[in-house]
């Protein structure tokens, strides 16, 4: 096992070649980078994100900057937790009022990088895009065509007339 | 290109979907196929956790999207209850909300029925799948409709056959009487529920079958010719003691009114008296005196009188009823089992009533560690300091309304009783010294002169005891006959005096203690009601040639004043349940019917608010399941202790090291955060356990040598859940007039699981 650094910042590579350096602090948001850092040791050399592009590994560094003295949420800390409310905080929300391929974006990266919590805002963004509104209403917004016939839609309506209140 | 959800990743869109509710997930399945199919594989991997979620409604986990829906629905139309009291949610279709009413829901098998104040209803549960119930198909209709009675009857389900559908509705009419009260300024207006009559209606054909009055007749229901007879007796027929087709009705003798077991013919409405007189047997000789069975016209009740306090008196006596489910070669029924309570404070009664039961706990062997244990019990029974002396406590008024209330006390012997406290000016005890009663807590009454201690030849009593008895009485319903009955282990105290004590300390403790054990002035306990469950007969009996089926018995008290004043102590709405189960064997060879492992359990719960002193109602002596009101702070209050003084220093001296007993022996939950928008509470089931690290033992020494050796245990929450309608619905409650506890939602050898308290 590597000892451990001191080293102050650390640097990162989106996968179109652009390096940033960034708060170690702030990098260990990510658990993945977190671990890698651990296991390593000092590393000078800039960790390569395959997976995320300059401009979305900037909005996930901005959001971990943000929530950086956040506490670190418990490895086994039940989901059921986080699954209760689809609540957002005013700058989460703010943070997350982006095109929805970039909200895509944003989630994968979460979940790669391994942040937890941004992954939940995320997809607490995306369920709250969808509850509340019409299956009309989703298909616009989420721009799906209706591949049902209107005959199935009906009857789908209506074995489900009583979920169209709740 | 798929849209945003679809192009996650599977555990991130499981994720998202986490969010939703399980009715969005059902609504936005009509989005597109896709969404559909990623629904219905979200459910193939989460079939487990379903499970658990709707484990009440679901027999087993299922993938298959049509049961999820049925399930969901049906889990949406069975609201959790803010008010778990009688309250079943529904969906109104006029208003197109859900709403709690107050209404007995009895399910049986696929079949469902109540009232709604004047409207029945009665469903089947449609069947999706092997025992599964997926949707009530719903009938209503007004009962005026139905049964042809008039504006303001109401109903009550009472039983429902699991084969046929057919349900047996009893009709009420609420009226009110005028009471007097003692210390009042204004007479007191009573309601009093009258049964009128019963309906039978078919639930598959939404047909009624017949309709007849109380008493079996067919030539409909009048609620003026109802009036017009003596109908107060109805007060006792009022309450369902019904196990199809098997009922207990009072006698219409106004002399000496009789429990008896009729048979309903479901066929025809028709009724059969099969037992005249349920009591007859000598072990209830006490029921055959005068004053058990004294009841005066309703004419003459229906004046100023003592309210609502039936001690001593038939209307005291409590039963329920059920079918036993050993069959004979016709496979027929041919018995049915009673449980019979009574209180019997007063009386001296024969060993065969009030003897121990073998192995019984009884409290009355419990000495008190204030050592009043080993005192002389004197017969001091009342608590009157008069400071300023010669005035009469007693107006004639108040003395007639005493001797109305319990005749057996002669005119004179009042007159002596009284003339003997203005004498005094105190009785037993005297206070001690610089502790005055005002006027005003000098309140007259007196559990003694209300209800007199004698021996049957009209001496009082030296060692009077407080108690109740619970009898397992078996009938045959072909002839009529007690075939045995069973003493049941007793709740039983030595009525103490401890005035002195209540002056002295002045404790809520205390007085709530005293109320229990029969010693307040002021106030009784009494039972209020009983119910039996009999669970499925068991496969394994202890012998070839039995049948056995466990039996549940839940008695309720509840504490009331003696005489109403003004200047009553401190409201005290809970009922208290005790509970006795136990496996009923059956000798097919002999006939004969024997008990076993029968555990009995006294309830005791703990208020606090933040108007409310702490109130001990009792120290049960086993507690492991109780429900709790949460946002009303009720705790829980465990020990095996019964009546030690917190304020003894010498008890508590030991107890430096633990917890004081200022902080010590009461559980406090606090208010959920969750609970809904318009709810008075959130009901929940919260099971407990003991924190053995916590439990201290309290030993003092008695004065002949030996010690006492007490336990404190404190009870921690292992389980908390949600109400929802179970499967097998017992969400039948009655309340006081501030609150009350739920018929049990379970009960076991480890206690009773209720479904709640609640308050309004």
């Amino acid at each position: 096992m590597a000892t451990p650094s001191t080293q102050a910042t650390v640097k990162l590579q989106s996968n179109d070649n652009v390096v940033i350096e960034v708060e170690r602090a702030i990098a260990e948001r990510s658990v993945l980078i977190k671990n890698m850092l651990e296991d390593c040791g000092e590393v000078t050399d800039a960790i390569p994100i395959s997976n995320v592009n300059e401009s979305i590994l900037r909005k996930v560094i901005e959001w971990c900057e943000h929530h950086k003295n956040d506490p670190v949420a418990a490895e086994n800390e039940n989901d059921d937790s986080r699954k209760k409310t689809t609540d957002i905080d005013e700058w989460d929300q703010k943070f997350m009022n982006v095109d929805q391929e970039m909200l895509f974006e944003i989630i994968l990266a979460a979940n790669f990088l391994d942040i937890k919590p941004l992954l939940d805002t995320g997809c607490k963004t995306v369920a709250n895009m969808i509850k509340g509104k019409s299956p009309e209403e989703i298909r616009k917004l989420f721009n799906i065509q209706n591949d049902f016939t209107p005959e199935e839609e009906e009857q789908i309506r209506r074995e489900n007339e009583w979920a169209e209140d709740r | 290109m798929p849209d945003i959800l679809l192009r996650f990743p599977v555990d991130i869109s499981y994720q998202i979907l986490s969010n939703l509710s399980d009715s969005e997930k059902i609504r936005i399945t009509v989005v597109s196929k896709a969404w559909k199919q990623l629904l219905q594989k979200w459910l193939r991997a989460h079939e487990n956790a379903i499970y658990k979620k709707y484990s009440s409604i679901l027999s087993n986990p299922t993938s298959e999207w049509g049961y999820f829906t049925k399930t969901v629905e049906l889990a949406a139309f069975l609201r959790p209850l803010a008010r778990p009291t009688c309250q079943v949610g529904t969906y109104s279709e006029e208003l197109g909300t859900y709403t709690n009413i107050k209404a007995q829901y009895v399910s049986v098998g696929k079949y469902a029925a109540w009232v709604d104040g004047k409207v029945f209803r009665a469903g089947t549960f449609k069947q999706v799948g092997p025992d599964k119930r997926a949707q009530l198909l719903n009938f209503r209709a007004d009962l005026s409709a139905l049964a042809s009675v008039p504006d303001g009857c109401f109903g009550e389900v009472w039983h429902i056959d699991e084969k046929t559908g057919i349900v047996l509705v009893g009709l009420y009419i609420t009226v009110t009487r005028t009471v007097y009260v003692m210390q009042a300024q204004e007479d007191e207006q009573e309601d009093v529920t009258i049964l009128l009559g019963y309906v039978l209606f078919n639930i598959p054909r939404e047909k009624t079958l017949w309709v007849t009055n109380a008493e079996g007749g067919t030539k409909g229901i009048s609620i003026k010719a109802c009036l017009a007879t003596d109908w107060y007796h109805h007060g006792r027929g009022s309450t369902k003691h019904f196990s199809g087709p098997f009922l207990i009705r009072a006698s219409s003798d106004e002399e000496q009114r009789t429990s008896q077991l009729w048979k309903i013919d479901l066929e025809t409405g028709n009724q059969r008296c099969i037992q005249p007189d349920m009591l007859g047997h000598s072990t209830f000789s006490r029921s055959q005196q005068d004053e058990a069975r004294y009841e005066p016209p309703w004419t003459a009740l229906d004046g100023p009188t003592i309210a609502g306090n039936f001690r001593n008196h038939y209307r005291a006596d409590q039963f329920d009823i059920q079918t036993l489910p050993f069959k004979n070669s016709k496979g027929e029924c041919d018995y049915v089992a009673v449980c019979y309570g009574f209180d019997f404070t007063g009386h001296i009664l024969s060993e065969a009533i009030t003897g121990e039961f073998p192995g019984e706990l009884v409290d009355e062997k419990v000495p008190r560690p204030d050592g009043a244990d080993g005192g002389e019990y004197v017969e001091k029974t009342y608590v009157l300091h008069h400071p300023a002396g010669g005035e009469s406590l007693l107006s004639d008024e108040q003395r007639e309304a005493m001797l109305a209330a319990n005749p057996t006390i002669a005119p004179e012997e009042a007159q002596q009783l009284q003339s003997t406290i203005i004498q005094n000016g105190t009785f037993g005890v005297q206070p001690p010294p610089g502790i005055c009663q005002t006027v005003a807590e000098a309140i007259v009454s007196s559990q003694t002169i209300m209800f007199p201690l004698r021996k049957p030849d009209g001496k009082r009593l030296a060692e009077p005891v407080e108690g109740s008895r619970c009898f397992l009485l078996i009938y045959n319903v072909t002839t009529g006959e007690l075939v045995q009955h069973f003493r049941l282990p007793a709740y039983k105290r030595r009525l103490q005096n401890n005035i002195q004590e209540d002056v002295r300390y002045g404790g809520q403790e205390k007085v709530m203690l005293d109320i229990l054990d029969g010693r307040h002035p002021h106030q009784v306990r009494y039972q209020t009601s009983m119910n039996m469950y009999c669970r499925e007969p068991i496969e394994a009996p202890a012998s070839p040639s039995f049948e056995s089926v466990r039996l549940d018995i839940v008695q309720y008290s509840k504490v009331q004043p003696i005489v109403r004043d003004s200047l009553r102590p401190a409201e005290l709405p809970f009922n208290l349940p005790e509970s006795w189960t136990m496996t009923l064997n059956f000798n097919k060879s002999t006939q004969a019917f024997s008990l076993a492992d029968t555990t009995n359990i006294l309830y005791g719960i703990v208020t606090t608010g933040p108007d409310l002193p702490r109130h001990p109602l009792h120290l049960p002596m086993r507690q492991s399941h109780i429900a709790i009101n949460p946002l009303f702070n009720i705790g829980l209050y465990n020990s095996t202790a019964l009546g030690y003084d917190h304020n003894d220093p010498e008890l508590f001296a030991n107890l430096s090291t633990v917890a004081s007993a200022s902080e010590g022996e009461v559980r406090i939950f606090r208010q959920m955060p969750d609970v809904p928008n318009g709810c008075d509470m959130l009901a929940e089931i919260v099971q407990f356990e003991e924190d053995e690290e916590r439990r201290t033992e309290l030993v003092k020494e008695r004065d002949d040598g030996g010690v006492t050796v007490w336990q404190r245990k404190w009870m921690k929450v292992q389980e908390r859940e949600g109400i929802y309608l179970p499967e097998n619905c017992k969400r039948i409650g009655w309340g006081t007039k501030k609150c009350g506890v739920t018929q049990p939602v379970s009960i076991d050898e480890e206690g009773i699981k209720f479904g709640g308290l609640w308050v309004y």
